[in-house]
Formats: structure tokens, sequence, C-alpha cells
């Protein structure tokens, strides 16, 4: 590799460092086949896993707080950084007012400072003796490249046009994405670029989790011996399963992107994950993966996106970082939680004040398992309980949830949210279209019947009669019959729950329900004024004449020849009649 | 004042439409009004023909000539329950709810009853108005759940309905809409209510606005001795006393209007007394 000297550039630097042309990220680069880069791997073997500091870093208005994970003072320190601060091995990074700081991640005490102008910070990492930062300009046009070691000594300052990702360290040598292809492997002392990573993959972040280097951006390659082969789609990686999610949050994002301070949507609504080395295999910590949204917290199964735990928390999550095992995400409000791997409360840290971002390091901690959630059933009955009706989002995200699962407490929770009115109305309806669906929980779907709208007791919301008549008809129940007649023939009923009551009993009436039938065929066959109500008028017909007898026949034959009767419901009345009695062309006779 | 003594003039005319429940009422004399009227030509084989097969403006000329005849017409209510039963459009539903009012036979109760449930608002009053008349344990049990129901209107009525056919049994559920803005229950407790039921009535005054209560508190103090003791009438004129509102006082001075001459002169005298501002004398703990 070239490295060129600009004697004017080393003049502005202070004694150590030297700058460099940004010969280091060329592109007339030759794939070299992975050879270079495999050299790297095989001499980094060896090398001591970085350090790291398992700490929470909130920003405040006016200050960074920082909170030892595992014990320890919570320390503030004044500032208000640039962009989101860094964690790097036992230094938390940030960038304010033209200077590029370094603190002690356990204390807060000052560590290092170094001049980086109109740079940002964009990422950093760590491999125990020298730090590598990578920064950027606000108008994206420049980017920056630093390695300083621990006592503060700048050794590279690498100014570049192209846009670096986030970096990682081991070793002395410092790994830096670019190009969304390429991760160079440089000499954090000398400025050599030592190799060079191909990956087919998009990459834009180089990042050690548990002592393993990882590159990547939407999937993770681990940096072993099989890293020579990623040129060719080879290598060891993991991606995450594909979901929609609400609010469709991204897990990583573009590394090439100064991490900004936003405690809105951005920050609230995003997917934590983390990639894990097994000895073999690149799998994702935990086996899961979580997806925020606002205040709603979701882990999910990293091996096939389905939902595994739900909970609803008291403020909006604003950051986070996976732990060896479990996650640790903390909220606005100052709280890190833990949660254990199957979501149960695990403890957490009071950051102490109301937060505009956070940044956290937990990889190296195993969190216990927490207290146990419950079915997954209850945890989404609780959480919709627990959220308000503006996360419309997320109440409709778990609805659906909810309908997959067969538990026929699930029918209880259904039932209860179409009745809610802290449900807003989309969800409510969905709920509704998944309780039609059910087949299970028959009991349940009874009992809700068995309500109805009732102005002195103060229940004035009818039960959600026509989903419920569609899934008890679909399960055959003959015991919602009176139940439903006694709906049809109230006008609580909204109507097109009343028609969807009549076609349920077109199969599930007995000769007791007859004389309801016959009262709600008397009260609307000339009344019906909107299409719902024909449909119930002449399914309740079909039934009628399913089980009302010689007598039920005549009774309708009649209605079909009456000319009070509503034109459309004599035309499907004369339809049904037809077969068995006079030709239905010969029109009205008589009543 | 002129406010307050519209108020007045409509409460009286509510208490004369209604204010006697039929249980208190007192004994007409129907064997002697019968030999005074002729008894009605019933056409009851042509009506049967017509309300069976007639067109909707045949149907609305018979149910308007049979309802003309009320009570008189009485063997002509089998018919218009049958056609109830059959169903008909809205217009004629509802002149054949309003013949059956007229009718009043409360076995005709029964056929009404569903209607109160109907969807549409005119066919549930028009029926709700009909069980008021028709009475029985079928008009009492299909107005108590029509309190219950959702239409504010039919609750009205059905309120207004219950106190007219004396329906004892529904007070507790006349309070209960009474406190929900149903005003008409109001008359009807007080036609209905037992002393304790009347106390509790009262004890609504300064809770709820006068206005909701307005309406009771003249056919309550007109009740007959037998059925609420001067001794609770006493008390209760002493509370409207002791709202010292122009309301209240145009209360007193009706009810006072309307007292019998010959009738309970400590209730009079309570009356006078109340009207100067003055403490009744007795008993009102």
């Amino acid at each position: 590799m070239r490295r060129l000297c600009v004697p004017a550039l080393v003049l502005l630097s202070s004694c150590a460092q030297t700058t460099k042309l940004p010969s280091v990220f060329t592109t007339d680069w030759l794939n070299d086949g992975g050879h270079s880069i495999g050299e790297v791997e095989r001499s980094l073997r060896t090398a001591p896993a970085p350090p790291s500091a398992n700490v929470a870093v909130g920003v405040t208005e006016t200050s960074l707080i920082g909170a030892p994970l595992e014990g320890g003072a919570r320390w503030v320190q004044p500032a208000v950084p640039d962009t989101l601060p860094a964690i790097a091995g036992e230094f938390v990074l940030y960038s304010s007012r033209g200077k590029l700081n370094a603190l002690d991640a356990k204390t807060g005490t000052p560590r290092w400072s170094v001049d980086v102008g109109a740079f940002w910070l964009r990422g950093a990492g760590d491999d125990g003796t020298t730090t590598v930062a990578t920064l950027g300009t606000s108008d994206r046009t420049k980017s920056l490249l630093l390695t300083v070691s621990h006592d503060g000594s700048v050794q590279q300052r690498i100014e570049t046009k192209l846009g670096l990702g986030r970096p990682a360290a081991r070793g002395g040598i410092a790994f830096v994405p670019w190009a969304g292809q390429y991760v160079s492997a440089i000499d954090m002392r000398s400025g050599d670029e030592q190799g060079r990573l191909l990956t087919r993959e998009l990459v834009s972040y180089a990042m050690t989790v548990g002592g393993e280097l990882f590159f990547g951006e939407k999937s993770m390659l681990h940096f072993d011996e099989s890293v020579r082969y990623a040129s060719t789609n080879q290598g060891i990686r993991t991606t995450l399963p594909e979901r929609v999610l609400p609010g469709r949050p991204r897990w990583l994002g573009t590394g090439t992107e100064l991490p900004v301070i936003d405690s809105g949507a951005h920050a609230q609504v995003r997917i934590y994950a983390a990639p894990a080395w097994n000895g073999s295999q690149t799998h994702f910590a935990s086996d899961r993966f979580v997806g925020t949204y606002f205040r709603t917290v979701m882990g999910f199964s990293a091996q096939n996106g389905e939902l595994g735990w739900v909970r609803a928390m008291p403020s909006p999550i604003l950051g986070g970082n996976p732990a060896g095992s479990g996650f640790v995400l903390c909220a606005a409000d100052g709280k890190a939680h833990f949660f254990g791997e199957k979501g149960g409360p695990a403890g957490g840290v009071d950051l102490g004040a109301p937060l505009r971002a956070c940044v956290v390091e937990a990889s190296r901690m195993k969190l216990p398992p927490g207290s146990d959630l419950g079915p997954l059933s209850a945890q989404l009955d609780q959480a919709l309980q627990d959220l308000d009706p503006e996360m419309a989002a997320s109440q409709a995200f778990l609805v659906s949830e909810l309908g997959r699962l067969p538990d026929p407490a699930v029918t209880k929770t259904l039932i209860s949210l179409t009745t809610s009115s802290r449900i807003p109305p989309d969800v409510r309806t969905r709920a509704r279209d998944l309780l039609a669906q059910r087949r299970s929980g028959a009991d349940l779907m009874l009992a809700a019947l068995e309500k109805r709208y009732d102005f002195l007791s103060g229940e004035l919301l009818p039960p959600p009669v026509g989903p419920l008549s569609d899934a008890l008809a679909a399960m055959g129940e003959r015991r919602a019959a009176p139940l439903l007649t006694r709906h049809l023939n109230d006008p609580s009923t909204d109507s097109v729950d009343v028609a969807r009551a009549a076609v349920a009993l077109k199969t599930l009436a007995g000769p007791a329900e007859l004389p309801g039938l016959r009262t709600f065929f008397a009260l609307y066959r000339a009344t019906a004024d909107e299409p719902a109500l024909v449909e119930a008028v002449v399914a309740v017909a079909n039934a009628v004449l399913r089980v009302g007898g010689a007598d039920g026949r005549t009774f309708i034959d009649r209605a079909a020849r009456d000319p009070l009767t509503q034109p459309e419901v004599a035309r499907e009345l004369l339809a049904l009649t037809a077969p068995v009695s006079e030709p239905a062309a010969r029109g009205p006779s008589s009543r | 004042m002129h406010r307050t003594l519209l108020r007045v003039v409509s409460v009286l005319a509510l208490v004369s439409a209604a204010a006697v429940p039929r249980a208190e009422a007192a004994p007409k004399a129907p064997k002697a009004q019968a030999k005074a009227e002729k008894p009605p030509k019933l056409e009851l084989e042509r009506w049967r023909r017509t309300l069976e097969t007639g067109s909707e403006a045949e149907l609305d000329t018979t149910l308007s000539e049979i309802g003309a005849l009320g009570h008189g017409a009485a063997p002509a209510a089998s018919l218009i329950d049958a056609l109830l039963a059959r169903g008909a459009s809205a217009g004629v539903l509802v002149a054949a709810l309003e013949a059956e009012g007229k009718l009043a036979v409360p076995a005709s109760s029964d056929a009404v009853a569903p209607y109160v449930a109907h969807r549409k608002p005119e066919i549930r009053r028009a029926a709700a108005q009909a069980l008021a008349q028709t009475g029985g344990p079928a008009a009492v049990a299909a107005l108590r759940r029509a309190l219950a129901g959702p239409d504010p209107g039919v609750r009205g009525i059905a309120a207004t309905g219950l106190g007219t056919l004396g329906a004892k049994e529904a007070v507790d559920d006349l309070f209960n809409v009474l406190s929900h803005d149903t005003h008409e229950a109001a008359l009807s407790i007080a036609l209905l209510c037992t002393p304790e039921q009347c106390d509790r009535l009262m004890a609504l005054v300064g809770m709820l606005k006068f206005e909701v209560l307005e309406g009771a508190f003249v056919p309550l103090l007109l009740r007959p001795a037998s059925a609420l003791p001067d001794a609770n009438k006493l008390k209760y004129i002493d509370r409207l006393r002791r709202l010292a509102t122009r309301p209240a006082a145009a209360v007193l001075q009706t009810t006072l209007a309307r007292l019998q001459k010959d009738e309970s002169p400590a209730l009079r005298a309570a009356l006078q007394a109340a009207l100067k501002a003055r403490p009744i004398v007795g008993d009102t703990k």
C-alpha cells in the first residue's frame, strides 16, 4: 500500500499524527480473491478480544449521563454532543464544538480530547490500546478517519470524500467499511491498509460484539477464516427474517449516515439485534430480535420472525442494545430496563433524568431470565389494555398477532376489544374480523351473546353479534340460536350484524326459535329499507322454511305474494318458494 | 315568572292526561254509559277481508274507521293483532298500532309488544303509546323492557305509560331512568309510589334539577290520603317551602288551587302557611 505525506497538513496536526491522502481508500484496487483479508484474519487469530464496558449513556439537553449496568455510580458530564455518542471499548466518545472527546465509560472521567473541526462523530471502535473513529461533515461531503492512542495522541488522521461507515478495531487494526462493499483493514499506527474485504452484501458497519468481529448492514458476516471467501458470497453470515412491523422499523440503517440525536419516531421505532458467534455459526444473540414502537416492546424469534413476547412500557424506548442474553433498552423517562431473553423484567438502572437519546453497550452481559410473563395471549391482552388509543399501529399489529394464536382465551380478549371504547375504530374492525375467524372458545362467545344493550344497567355497547354469529355458525354451535334470535330483534344490534345473525340462524335455528324468527320477519318484511335488513329478512325466511313446517311455508308464501312486502324481499321470497309452490312469475295475488 | 307559570300549566295538562293511575282511579259507571250510548256497528267480516287483502290505502282507511269507534270496536282487535303478526308497511303499522291503542284491549298487548323494539323510531314509539292504552301484564313487561332500550323517546313514553297503567312493580326502574334524563319518570313515580318510595323521590330534591322533578310534585301532593298519608305530604310541602324559589312556590300555589274544598284542612293550612314562607306546623321530621 502506498502512503504519501503532506507536509502542510502535518504541521497542522499534533506531533505523532500522520495525515494521509485518501489513497488508502482507492477504488482502483483489484480484487485479490480474499487473500489480503485472509492474511489479516490469520494474523489476528491470537489477538486479545477488545475490552468493553457495559454501560448506558443518556443524552439530556445539557449533559451526558452514564450508568454502569453491573453496578457503580451514575456519572454526569456537561456536554451537548453533535451526534449520538459511541461506546468504544472502555470509552464513551462524543463530538462537540470541534472536538472529539473520550470519557471513561465507567466513571465519566475525561480521558482525551482532539480537534476535529467541522467533523461530527459517526462511529468508533477500540482494541484496548487505540481508538478508531469515523466522522463526517454535516453536509455529508467529507469523512474523517481518526486513530487515537489511549494517551490522547493522534496516530492517523485521514480525510476522504468517501462516506466511511462505522469502524471497529482489533489487535492494532482498524476495520473501516466504505463504498457499501469494502472493509479496509488499516494499521492504526502506520495508516497502511493491510488488507481489504470485498463483500457482495451491503456493508457499512464493522462491529465488535462479545469480543467477535462482524461486518455488514442488513446481514452480518463473521470475521473468521472463511471471510476470505466473502467476495464469492461465501463466509458465515446471518440475516434477520423479514417481518413487517408497526412503523416499519429498520435494524441498523445506513452506517455512513451521521447518527443524529432524534427523540422522535426514528429513534422510538427501531429493531435491536446483535450477531453472535457460537464457534461455528453466526446467529443472533438470544436467538431473538426486539422491535419497538414507542412504548411497545416486542421480542421476535430470529429464526422465523414469530412474536415471542410483548410488553407495553411506561415510557417510549429511545435506545438500547442486545446483551449476551436478553436486552437492555432505555426509555425517554431515563430508565434503562433489563429484559430477559423471554421478555421478563430482569432489573434495570436509572439514569435519573428524562432523555433525548440513549446508547447502550451490553454485549458481554448475561441477563437473568426475569419473571415469567405468562402465555403470549395474556401478554397481548395486557399490552393492548396498557396502550393508548394513539398507539393504533402497534395495537393493530398486536391484534393481528392475537388472531394467530389458537388459545381459546384469545377469543375473550378479542371480544373485549370489539366493545372497548379505548380501541381505535380500525383496530376494533380488525378484532371483529379475527373474531369471526375463531374456531375455539364457543363458551366465551355464548357468554358474550348473553349480554345486550341495557340502558338501565349502563351496558351501552352491544356485543359483536356479527362476528360471533359467523364463528358460531362455522362451529355449528346450536346453543347460539336462542341468543342470536334475541339479538335479531334488538334494535341496538347493528343492521349488518343482524344480517350476519340471520345468516347464522339459517343453519343454527331450531323449532324453538320459530316465534322469534316469525316476529323478525313480520317486523321487517315490508319495512326493510337497507340491504343488510333485506338480506336478514331473506335469511330468516330460509330459516322459517326449514324449521317452520307447513305453517311456516304458508307464512312465507303469503308474504311473498303480498304487495306490501318490500319489492327486493318479495323477489327473493318468490325465488325461495317457487320450487315447491306456484311459479314465481305468477306475481302477487293475495295476503 | 311567566316561564314558571307556563311550566305549571303544562304540568297540569300532564296531570289531567295521566294523573291518576288505573289502580287509583275512581270506578266508572260503564253500564250506565253503555245504556246511554248506542253500540257501534261492527263490520268484522268486511274489515277482516280488507285487512287481509286490501291495498295500503284501504288498510289505512279501515284502521282509521276501526280506531274511531274506540273501545266499542274491541272485537276487531284480533283482526289488527293478526295484521301485526303478519307485518306490513311502516305507515300501515303505525295506523294499526294507533288503532290498537284506541281499542285498548289488553289481549292485544302481545301483538303490539314486539313493535316497541322495531328499528324504525316512529313504529316503536307508536307501539309504546299503544301499550300504555292496551295495558295488561304483557304491556307492563314490554314497557319495562323499553325503559332499558336505546331510544330516549320510547323511554319517555314507556315511563309515562307505566304510570298510567299503575305498574307499581316498575317504580325501581323508573327511579333508575329518572336519573338518566328521562324526566317523564318523575310523574309516574309520583302516581305509583308507596310512602317510602315517595320519600325517596322527595329526597332527590336538590340532587336533581328542579325541572326534572317538577312534574311530580302536584300529583304527589294530590294523591289520596289512603295512598299517601298527609304526614308525608306535609314534609314535602315544607321541603318545597325551604327551596324558596318561584317554581317551588308555583307548585304549592297550583296544588292549593286544585285541592278540593272539603279535602284535608291540614294540607290546605300547610300550603297556605308555606306560601307565606312560614314553617309547616306538624310532624315534618
